[in-house]
């Protein structure tokens, strides 16, 4: 039946372009399910856009059967005259905002707020967006999406990122959190924008990290070059593969590319300097204090029955500044001291990097914490790196060799009033 | 005294033997794998299996029996690896349908060569515009999105056009195919 067949064309089409729905592929499977005619136009399908991919080159190059008529001038005008209403009347009928990008991965609490100001919380992989601001919701949520070159954004933990693209430009706004990308060829003179609150940086194509808040930038570069702008004061560095720079809007912070340091395989936390997010209260004199993780409301997926709940969570950064980074190694256990109210149940864990690289993984172990009989209510809990687990299917089973981008510690449990006290890294004797 | 009695006698060079089969008909075995596991990342990683396994089985190939039949044999047997893995994935085939679509590549493997053929003559068939759909989509990587930004259309749009055309080859196929005997096509 000619409509059956044309269904089954658009499904095809999808699913060689990978814009397929899970529902489609079901959709698809019962059409071919036992019945040999769309099977075969299956493979037909498959087997001509596989050798159109494989032809690719010849059909660029070679020429039209048609012979091109010579055309006068006038008629051209005419002609380019006509182009002209056509394309005006199709960019009135087509949809003006043009999908920029595709979601290619997702977890956890993730929204889009699109062009339109429409809010979705149910983002799936595959999505094709316009522009428009994904925000991370939760320490442990994370985004990758990928533009229509091949660029590709992970954006971890809690975060607000705009993404556009104007006349071929793409825009990256970061208002606060922190991405990886890995950046395609950009089309001359029209290299990659990314605006922070305190920076600018243009990008040709190359991999690199960025950590920005309120305050500051940091941009770590693992491949190529990236320019970037203080805008406190318009001064401009050029930051290298293996270089790092800190661009704050205080203007007695230096602003400088540096070389980054080596790994450190040991690391103790030093709050609140390491402090990411979190309340820090102060000891009576000075002596220490604590990180006491903050609520924010989490909405649940919109079609799922979870309700809403408020979490309190605390987040780490094991290397602010020009601090060496920190790479997890074989045998290393992870130890968190804290005092909580009552017994507990705590998700501890951490979001990685590869070894001068972008966006790993998402690790993390959930334990239940027994207040000491002491009566100063802390708690300690030790896990070898073995005890976590990737958040997704996708993400490497081991984090050892991963450097650590962030650590953090969650609770839905608000009479617990959480607070850490400190975290440590233990390498292997 | 002759030179060539001082020569080694030739030996088979099961590597290269290996590597000349393997280059020849690997872009069957991948359009197979791709028909079984149509995306193209996971499709790239299931062929590597399968180059692996086919040099791990190399020595017990009977090179009297033709290549592609038989590494296709072991390629099934990677899909169904990766098939297993996939286990929870929405996207895949269910293992019944691959099945079914595997016994129908079976049938259909015979008649690859000729359409393959027949779909050189269609493209030179296509007007001006349906080429510049195709040449937009596979001649130069992201040019269908660079034609997008630069019209304004919708990138829907433009793969609808792209999939009329498509369709369009496929009947133009068949119609050569019968014309020219093949009553199966």
């Amino acid at each position: 039946m000619p409509d059956t067949q044309e269904t089954l064309d658009a499904l095809l089409a999808k699913l060689v372009e990978e814009t397929i729905e899970p529902a489609e592929v079901e959709q698809l499977e019962s059409l071919l399910n036992g019945d040999p005619d769309a099977q075969r136009r299956y493979l037909h399908y498959l087997s001509l856009h596989r050798d159109l991919e494989q032809k690719g080159a010849e059909i660029q190059t070679s020429p039209s059967s048609t012979p091109r008529p010579r055309i006068s001038p006038v008629l051209l005008g005419i002609a380019a005259a006509v182009v002209t209403l056509l394309v005006s009347a199709a960019l009135l009928y087509f949809d003006a905002e043009p999908e920029i990008a595709q979601i290619t991965g997702i977890d956890g609490a993730v929204r889009w707020i699109d062009h339109r100001g429409r809010i979705i919380s149910d983002l799936e992989p595959l999505d094709m967006l316009t522009g428009g601001t994904l925000e991370g919701l939760n320490a442990d949520t994370w985004a990758e999406i990928k533009f229509l070159d091949g660029t590709l954004i992970s954006v971890s933990g809690h975060s607000a990122l705009t993404i556009s693209e104007l006349e071929g430009q793409k825009i990256l706004q970061l208002r606060e959190g922190q991405f990886s990308i890995d950046a395609a060829k950009q089309p001359p003179g029209l290299p990659m924008k990314l605006i922070t609150a305190s920076a600018e940086a243009e990008v040709l194509g190359t991999q690199f990290n960025v950590t920005a808040d309120s305050m500051s930038t940091r941009v770590i570069v693992n491949e190529g070059l990236v320019r970037v702008k203080r805008l406190a004061d318009g001064k401009v560095q050029e930051v290298a593969a293996d270089q790092h720079v800190i661009a704050a809007l205080e203007l007695d912070t230096e602003f400088r590319a540096t070389s980054r340091k080596d790994y450190t395989h040991a690391w103790r936390s030093n709050l609140p300097r390491d402090m990411r997010r979190g309340l820090w209260i102060p000891a009576p004199q000075n002596k220490g204090g604590v990180l006491r993780a903050l609520p924010h409301l989490w909405k649940g997926q919109e079609k799922s029955e979870e309700t809403s709940a408020l979490l309190f969570t605390a987040v780490i950064d094991p290397s602010p500044g020009d601090l060496p980074p920190v790479r997890l190694t074989e045998g290393a256990r992870l130890r968190l001291s804290g005092r909580s109210q009552a017994n507990d149940t705590i998700n501890f864990g951490f979001a990685t990097h590869i070894e001068r690289g972008g966006f790993a993984g998402k690790y993390s172990a959930w334990r239940d914490i027994e207040i000491g009989p002491s009566g100063d209510r802390s708690f300690e809990i030790e896990l070898p790196l073995e005890s976590f687990s990737p958040t997704q299917d996708r993400f490497p089973d081991t984090p050892v060799h991963h450097e650590i981008a962030y650590l953090w510690v969650l609770t839905a449990k608000q009479a617990a009033s959480l607070e850490i006290v400190k975290v440590e890294l233990i390498p292997a004797k | 005294m002759n030179e060539d009695a001082l020569s080694p006698p030739p030996i088979m060079d099961p590597t290269s033997d290996f590597v000349r089969l393997w280059t020849r008909h690997q872009a069957e075995v991948e359009r197979y794998v791709y028909m079984m596991i149509p995306r193209a990342a996971d499709a790239a990683d299931v062929l590597q299996d399968v180059s692996v396994l086919l040099w791990e089985k190399w020595d017990h190939y009977d090179q009297s029996r033709p290549f592609v039949p038989w590494a296709i044999r072991f390629a099934w047997l990677e899909v169904l690896k990766w098939r297993q893995r996939q286990a929870r994935e929405k996207l895949v085939f269910s293992d019944g349908l691959l099945e079914q679509i595997n016994a129908a590549h079976a049938d259909e493997e015979p008649f690859m060569e000729a359409r393959r053929n027949a779909l050189t003559s269609c493209l030179t068939r296509l007007t001006d515009q349906q080429r510049k759909w195709v040449d937009l989509r596979y001649g130069r990587h992201g040019a269908i999105k660079d034609e997008a930004r630069r019209s304004g259309i919708s990138m829907h749009k433009l793969y609808y056009a792209l999939e009329k055309v498509r369709g369009q080859l496929l009947d133009c196929v068949g119609r050569t195919m019968r014309r020219e005997g093949w009553s199966h096509a």
